[in-house]
């Protein structure tokens, strides 16, 4: 569905993606773990394409996509929920989800409006509060359903877990699980590891912008690498 | 004296109305962009000059008015292609300069053609009708430009209002003027907002050119200098960058104006008798006649008092510390 070839980004004179291919298959979910700084996030803006790569190539689908502007990506059923949730605070909870689907018709965004309340119950007690007034967790949830109401077959999650409360992340993951049931392919960023390879089918170890490792997450949670720099055993 | 007071009430509410227009222009592109578009007087000025023309060249009024305002936004709307686009994201005082060169460019262009046209560098403003001329409300009389200020004023803040909040593109600008990256993944087409922006700003400057030409009597290629400060003036005491806030920063700023002039000389306009002579002496004495002749020293340190102790505006929130 999604392949990755080659792909170069740079930072000024900083190579932040050093050469990196990977491939996610429909109804996949693929993590992609590794330190801080390692590109991980890089990689999925470019793929979203908020980044240029200045060398290599992106297929989606069979198509070219490149050095697509992102509204294009997002229209072709790409949706990226970036790290640090970026909620819209000063928006409501209702006008945070109806932007997430503005590039479809306006009835479709009101019959998805009452699907992702029902997917994210948490969401639909909070249509008018203003977003910068919800809890993290509560943020989190917003930003998964904004991604999805743009009706994505593939989406990108950065860093879902992040800052949030252990319940929270078990519920965040708990979504993860639904979506991937739903047949949502899934390309996941995540530091949480342990929840990472449980959740995914296979994943990625990426190091200073080049890929180390990869394979079926089943394996990789018993790879000595990978036990030892992000399991801490 | 009532007749007086209520005539300095309508003067405010007019140069309100007019420094609201232009202020809004700037917050709406300051909230996207970060820009400061100091070329936004000078984008006034050639709606006043589009409109002119247009009513020297024996166009109707409604027109002259469409001309004016579709004229004024293709020249906004491609003052941010050519110039702003290129430098989007860059620092902001290149942005700064840019808009201060776009100004240069936009004076200097007119000014050539003003000389091509054989016309002098002041013109006379033939104000439409409707626009000229004075309203008789009871015992007060009031130019009629300033009350069609005041109240086209309104109309078109309220119908910007409804615009940015109940529509879809509304809805997007807001977006994108809270977090332009995360706006662009909602699949926000931003090169389209920023020039909606644009066009709506210019149309806003484009009315705002004729009413303050109407008002003036008089056009030229510098006058869109005076217009552009005090919006940023109105733009800031309100709140930089937030769209109630130019409003209520324009209105103020126009009562602002209006009372030194209101208050000059005000022991002398009180009738004889009707406070004491010590009340009256003390009036003379903080009030003189010559106070309106102060107006904007009065502004400007109002304006200084407002960054000092309430830099966010009156809208912004108290001054704000950074968190690190």
């Amino acid at each position: 569905m999604l392949e990755l070839i080659d792909v170069q980004v740079q930072y000024g004179n900083i190579r932040a993606i050093d050469g990196i291919s990977l491939g996610v298959a429909r109804g996949e979910l693929v993590a992609l773990i590794g330190s801080n700084g390692a590109g991980k996030s890089t990689t999925l803006k470019t793929i979203s394409g908020l980044l240029r790569p200045s060398a290599g190539s992106i297929r989606y689908e069979g198509q070219e996509i490149t050095r697509a502007p992102t509204d294009r990506i997002v229209g072709l059923g790409i949706s990226h929920c970036p790290e640090g949730r970026r909620i819209f605070g000063r928006l409501s909870v209702r006008e945070n989800l109806v932007l997430g689907g503005i590039s479809r018709p306006a009835n479709e965004v009101r019959q998805d409006l009452d699907r992702i309340s029902s997917l994210l119950p948490l969401l639909g007690e909070r249509m008018t509060q203003l977003g910068g007034t919800l809890s993290g967790g509560e943020q989190q949830m917003l930003a998964i359903g904004r991604a999805l109401m743009s009706r994505p077959r593939l989406l990108l999650l950065d860093e879902p877990s992040l800052g949030l409360a252990p319940m929270m992340v078990e519920r965040v993951f708990e979504v993860i699980g639904d979506l991937k049931r739903q047949g949502l392919t899934i390309l996941l960023v995540e530091q949480n590891v342990h929840h990472a390879l449980d959740a995914a089918d296979r994943a990625y170890v990426l190091e200073t912008g080049r890929i180390t490792l990869e394979g079926a997450a089943a394996i990789l949670r018993h790879d000595p690498q990978v036990e030892h720099s992000y399991l801490g055993r | 004296m009532d007749v007086y007071f209520l005539q300095q009430v309508v003067n405010a509410l007019s140069a309100g109305s007019l420094y609201a227009l232009m202020a809004v222009g700037l917050a709406l592109i300051f909230g996207i962009l970060r820009l400061i578009n100091f070329a936004h007087g000078d984008v006034m000025m050639v709606a006043a000059y589009l409109a002119a023309f247009s009513l020297f060249a024996g166009l109707p009024v409604p027109a002259a008015i469409v001309t004016m305002i579709v004229g004024t936004v293709v020249v906004g709307v491609l003052m941010e292609r050519i110039a702003y686009r290129p430098i989007r994201g860059g620092p902001e005082v290149a942005m700064l300069l840019t808009s201060f060169a776009v100004g240069q460019i936009l004076q200097n262009g007119t000014l050539l053609l003003t000389r091509l046209g054989n016309q002098p560098t002041q013109i006379a403003f033939p104000a439409p009708d409707f626009l000229s001329g004075v309203v008789q409300i009871g015992a007060v009389t009031i130019p009629r430009v300033n009350v069609v200020s005041f109240g086209s004023g309104v109309v078109l803040l309220v119908l910007v209002m409804l615009f940015l909040t109940r529509t879809r593109t509304g809805l997007a600008m807001h977006a994108a003027a809270e977090d332009l990256p995360a706006a662009q993944l909602m699949g926000i087409k931003v090169n389209r907002v920023v020039a909606t922006a644009f066009a709506l700003s210019a149309a806003l400057a484009a009315v705002a050119g004729l009413l303050y030409a109407s008002q003036a009597g008089q056009i030229n290629p510098y006058l869109g200098f005076t217009p552009v400060l005090k919006a940023f003036i109105a733009a800031v005491i309100g709140g930089f960058g937030s769209i109630p806030g130019a409003v209520v920063g324009a209105y103020a700023l126009g009562f602002l104006e209006v009372i030194p002039t209101a208050l000059s000389g005000i022991a002398d306009v009180l009738p004889p008798g009707s406070v004491s002579p010590g009340v009256h002496d003390l009036l003379a004495t903080v009030f003189p006649s010559g106070l309106g002749s102060y107006r904007d020293a009065i502004v400007f340190v109002f304006l200084i008092l407002m960054l000092l102790f309430r830099p966010n505006g009156i809208l912004g929130g108290g001054a704000k510390e950074d968190v690190p």
